[in-house]
C-alpha cells in the first residue's frame, strides 16, 4: 500500500476536455497517477506527489477557464500499487 | 501574467466557444482529444466481426479497414441514392426499397450515442439490427467505406447510408468514395466562416486526392444545425466550394437531427491506377512531403491557452508571443481549409493509366497523406511496402510549436495534423520532376527520406523525433539515431 491524494472535482467537468487538461498539468510537474471520470459526473485524481504540489495541482485547477467547477474535495488515502507515470483512465 | 488585452482576446473566444455549445458541440473537449469517433480498433471492428459472418451469408460485404472505396468506374457513371435510418430494433430499414435501388456499394456514416461507443458488444446492439435488415433485400451489396461518429445526445442516432449503384458500360477508370464529418475546424471563427467548410470538405475530399482522383467531384453534403437558417447558410459555403473545384453538389437528404455537423460523401474519377505498388518498393526510391505536416499545433496551443491562460506565459517565457500564436493558428487553419487537389493533380501525372502496367521509373509507389498520426503514417508505409526507411528530416510547418505543445503534453504527438499534405514513394528518376510540378502549383515540398532496405519494416529517424512526439507507443515504432 502506498500513500497518495484523491482529489475530486464536481461541477461541468466530463465531455468538456477536463481530463486531458488535468493530464497535460499533472505531466508537466512530473506528477504520477491518474484521472478518470466517475459515474456520477465527476472526475477523480489519484496523485502521488507531497502535499505542496497536490496544493499546486488544485489551484492550477481552480483557475482553469470554460471549466465550469463547483466543488474540489482532497483527501489522503492509500492506493495498492507505485504510479510510474500519470494517466488517463477510462 | 498575461495582458489585459490578451485576456480580453481570449474571452472573446470562450464566448465562442459558449455559442458552439448551444449548437450542441463543445470544440475545447474536441481539441482536448475527447471521442469524437468511434474506435476502430477497439470498438468498430470487433462489433463487425461478430456480425460480418451471418452478413456474408445473406450477401452483405464489409471492407476491410480502407481510407476510401476504390471500384472501376462503368462508363455509365454512378448513382447515388441516400438513406437515412434509425438504429437499434426498431430501425425503420425498408428491404424492398433496397432491392429496388439494387445498389452495388455503400458508404455508411453512423452517428451513435457515447453510451454505446465505448464497447463493442454495445455498438452491434444499434448497427446489428440495420445491417441484418439491409441483408433481408439479398441485395448482394459492399459496404466499401464506414466512418463512425459519437454524440453526447441519445436521440441523435442515425446510420446515413450512401448507396452507389454502377451504371454499366465499359470500364473506364477506377471511381473512389469517401465520407467524413468533424464538428468545427476553428472556434475561433463563427460556424459560418467559409473556413469552416473549406476545412471540412477538404478533409473529406483528401483520402481522394491522396490517390490521385480528382476528377468530376461529386459532393454528397451531410450537414446539421439547430436552426434553418445556419443550415442554409452551411449549405450555401458548400456550393460556393464546389465551383472553386469544379464539382457537382448533389441533392441528398439531410439526417435531421439538430447538432452542429458538417462534411460530405465524396466521389472522384481518376483514369489512372491508384498508387498502392507496395511491392514494387526498392531500395533508393525516396519519400517527398508535398509540403511540412503538423497542422494541428498552433491551434491545439491556442486552444489549450482558452482553457488554461498560464500557457500564454510559458509560450512568451519560450520565446512566441501571444499575437505570434494567433497568426500561426490562421496560418494553420489556412492550410487545412485549403483543398490539396493541385496535388492530387502531380500524384495522377506520375501514375500508369488503368489498362496499363506499372513501369519502374516512370510511376510512384505509394501515398498517403499525413492527418491524425502525423509522422507515425512512415511507420505505416514502411509495414505496407515491407521497407526500411531513413528520414533524414521531421519536415514540420510549425517546429517551435510543435516542440512546445509536445514538451507541455499539449499533444503528445505534435507532427499531426488535418487535411495534411502527402507523402509519395517514387523512384529516383522521377523525383525532380515530382518536386517542380508540386513548386509550380504553390507547395513546398521537402524530399525528406529513402528506402534503404526491403523485409522487416523499419524507420530510421533524426533525433529530432523526440522533440516533437512524446507519445512512447509512437516513438517506440522508430528507431532513433543517436548522433
Amino acid at each position: 500500500m502506498a500513500k497518495a491524494f484523491r482529489v475530486l472535482v464536481r461541477g461541468r467537468v466530463q465531455g468538456v476536455g477536463f481530463r486531458h487538461t488535468v493530464w497535460s498539468i499533472a505531466k508537466r510537474r512530473g506528477l504520477k497517477g491518474y484521472v478518470r471520470n466517475l459515474s456520477d459526473g465527476s472526475v477523480e485524481i489519484i496523485v502521488q506527489a507531497s502535499r505542496d504540489d497536490v496544493e499546486w495541482l488544485v489551484e492550477r485547477i481552480r483557475n482553469l477557464k470554460t471549466i465550469d467547477i463547483t466543488d474540489i474535495e482532497v483527501h489522503e488515502t492509500t492506493v495498492d500499487e507505485d504510479y510510474t507515470d500519470f494517466m488517463v483512465r477510462r | 501574467m498575461v495582458k489585459p488585452s490578451i485576456v480580453e482576446r481570449l474571452e472573446d473566444i470562450r464566448r465562442m466557444v459558449k455559442y458552439y455549445e448551444s449548437l450542441g458541440v463543445n470544440p475545447l473537449a474536441l481539441a482536448t482529444g475527447c471521442a469524437v469517433k468511434v474506435d476502430l480498433v477497439r470498438v468498430v471492428y470487433p462489433a463487425l466481426s461478430r456480425l460480418r459472418p451471418e452478413l456474408e451469408r445473406s450477401g452483405l460485404e464489409i471492407a476491410p479497414r480502407e481510407d476510401a472505396d476504390i471500384f472501376p468506374k462503368p462508363s455509365g457513371g454512378v448513382e447515388l441514392h441516400r438513406r437515412i435510418y434509425t438504429l437499434g430494433k426498431q430501425t425503420n430499414v425498408d428491404p424492398q426499397d433496397i432491392a429496388r435501388l439494387k445498389p452495388d456499394r455503400a458508404i455508411v456514416l453512423v452517428q451513435v450515442y457515447q453510451g454505446y461507443a465505448d464497447d463493442p458488444e454495445r455498438f452491434a446492439e444499434k448497427i446489428g439490427p440495420v445491417y441484418k435488415r439491409i441483408a433481408e433485400s439479398h441485395v448482394r451489396l459492399y459496404m466499401g467505406k464506414g466512418h463512425s461518429i459519437v454524440t453526447p445526445f441519445r436521440d441523435d442516432e442515425f446510420m446515413l447510408i450512401d448507396y452507389i449503384k454502377l451504371l454499366g458500360g465499359e470500364i473506364e477508370g477506377y471511381t473512389l468514395a469517401n465520407n467524413d464529418t468533424i464538428h468545427i475546424i476553428d472556434p475561433t471563427k463563427p460556424p459560418t466562416d467559409y473556413k469552416q467548410v473549406s476545412g471540412a470538405l477538404s478533409n473529406s475530399l483528401n483520402d481522394l486526392f491522396v490517390l490521385g482522383a480528382h476528377e468530376n467531384i461529386r459532393i454528397a453534403p451531410v450537414v446539421n444545425a439547430p436552426s434553418e437558417e445556419l443550415r442554409e447558410e452551411l449549405y450555401h459555403s458548400i456550393e460556393v466550394f464546389a465551383k472553386t473545384l469544379g464539382a457537382k453538389v448533389l441533392d441528398v437528404p439531410m439526417p435531421g437531427k439538430g447538432r452542429l455537423i458538417i462534411g460530405a460523401t465524396v466521389l472522384a474519377d481518376t483514369t489512372r491506377r491508384p498508387p498502392t505498388f507496395y511491392d514494387r518498393a526498392e531500395p533508393g526510391m525516396k519519400l517527398i512531403a508535398t509540403r511540412p505536416f503538423g497542422e494541428l499545433a498552433p491551434i491545439n496551443i491556442y486552444l489549450a491557452a482558452v482553457i488554461d491562460e498560464t500557457i500564454v506565459d510559458e509560450l512568451e517565457e519560450y520565446g512566441i508571443s501571444f499575437e505570434e500564436l494567433e497568426k500561426a493558428k490562421e496560418k494553420a487553419v489556412d492550410y487545412i481549409s485549403t483543398p490539396n487537389k493541385p496535388a492530387a493533380e502531380v500524384v495522377a501525372k506520375h501514375l500508369p493509366l488503368y489498362n496499363e502496367e506499372y513501369q519502374r521509373g516512370e510511376h510512384i509507389i505509394a501515398t498517403t497523406d499525413v492527418t491524425g498520426p502525423g509522422i507515425y503514417v512512415v511507420w505505416e508505409l514502411a509495414e505496407q511496402m515491407k521497407a526500411k526507411i531513413r528520414l533524414w528530416d521531421i519536415p514540420l510547418l510549425f517546429p517551435e510549436y510543435a516542440e512546445f505543445a509536445a514538451s507541455r503534453f499539449i499533444l503528445t504527438n505534435a507532427t499531426s495534423g488535418t487535411n495534411g499534405g502527402y507523402v509519395i514513394v517514387a523512384p529516383d528518376e522521377i523525383v525532380d520532376d515530382i518536386v517542380k510540378d508540386l513548386h509550380s502549383r504553390g507547395y513546398s515540398p521537402v524530399v525528406f527520406g529513402e528506402i534503404v532496405g526491403k523485409g522487416e519494416p523499419e524507420v530510421i529517424a533524426p533525433r529530432s523525433i523526440e522533440k516533437y512526439v512524446v507519445d512512447k507507443a509512437i516513438l517506440a515504432r522508430f528507431r532513433v539515431e543517436q548522433q
